[in-house]
């Protein structure tokens, strides 16, 4: 995937802190042009009307979790090509085994620091 | 405490034709159930004596609001501490200074990765607060199951819940931040995904 620094990008979270974070964490690297969301269905709209290159997203909201919304993405033609990224205090196998098997490009695990989202997000966008 | 049983055992008298000595085993059995009625009526008793109502009325939502004012408090903070931070960053980018700026922006990110503790926090006292809203559920079932008076039951069969984390709580954790030792580190996810 060609990588521009102005490429769109959609942050989900229900934590205003978690998604301030991660905006700040993305524009330390040089992405700047970062929309947020905080649920699935909420990112689903936006999904729809600006074509994101890369969405980063956590997992437990409401009403509709990142799990859903990875899944939801997949199964739409116009974005099941969108890398994704989660974003999350799950941890347990069967969590990373289900977003895995849901589509997942990359699964990051709170607390994260600002190298693993940087080393993660060159690995999905080089992909 | 003594308490009388409230079960009423079959005893046989001789005056009956059909009167027959129970068995060892028969015996054994009504000692034992009359035991057990003991501790039902003893466990009753203590029961009334908690203050089921007291602990559905008044503790569990004053835990559930100390716990609220726990995760805003900390939001608050976090946001303040991230207004600030943001103020130091701008600041750290007029340094003319190349290595002075690096160090600022360096732990400009050190505070950003720090914060994360903010939502971590917040997933765990919702999983505190899931596991009170089941004690009190247990404790209307116990209650109702042992007939007692209705006022320690939800005034409208509904579960109280504390303001604030309330609409978070529910069941959107699936595991929540995992306790130290347990669930995978980043390393064991990344290999797992390697594997695919």
């Amino acid at each position: 995937m060609a990588v521009s620094k102005n490429m769109p990008i959609l942050i989900v979270d229900d934590y205003k802190t978690m998604l301030r974070i991660v905006r700040n964490l993305l524009k330390q690297i040089g992405f700047e042009n970062v929309d947020e969301a905080t649920d699935g269905s909420a990112a689903l709209t936006k999904l729809r009307d600006k074509d994101y290159q890369l969405i980063i997203s956590d997992w437990n909201m409401e009403p509709m979790t990142g799990l859903q919304l990875l899944k939801e993405v997949r199964n739409d033609s116009k974005l099941q090509t969108t890398p994704l990224i989660m974003i999350t205090a799950e941890s347990k196998p069967d969590n990373v085994i289900e977003a895995r098997k849901a589509g997942v490009n990359n699964y990051i695990v709170k607390p994260f620091n600002a190298e693993t989202l940087r080393a993660k997000l060159a690995a999905v966008l080089a992909a | 405490m003594t308490a009388t049983p409230d079960i009423e055992l079959r005893t046989y008298s001789a005056d009956e034709p059909k009167a027959r000595t129970p068995s060892r085993s028969e015996e054994r059995l009504r000692l034992e159930i009359m035991a057990l009625a003991n501790e039902i009526n003893t466990s009753m008793e203590d029961l009334k004596s908690l203050g089921a109502d007291r602990i559905r009325d008044k503790d569990i939502p004053n835990a559930t609001d100390e716990l609220s004012a726990i995760v805003d408090t900390t939001e608050i903070a976090t946001g303040q501490i991230l207004d600030a931070t943001e103020r130091v960053e701008r600041i750290g980018a007029g340094v003319a200074d190349t290595a002075q700026a690096e160090a600022i922006r360096q732990a400009v990110t050190d505070i950003y990765e720090s914060c994360n503790f903010q939502d971590l926090t917040g997933q765990r006292v919702r999983k505190v607060v899931d596991t009170l809203r089941s004690i009190d559920h247990r404790i209307a079932a116990i209650c109702a199951s042992f007939g007692l008076d209705a006022t320690v039951l939800s005034k409208d069969g509904s579960m109280r819940s504390a303001p604030g984390i309330a609409e978070a709580s529910t069941e959107q954790l699936i595991n929540g931040p995992a306790l130290p030792g347990e669930g995978m580190t980043q390393e064991d996810i990344d290999r797992m995904l390697a594997e695919a």
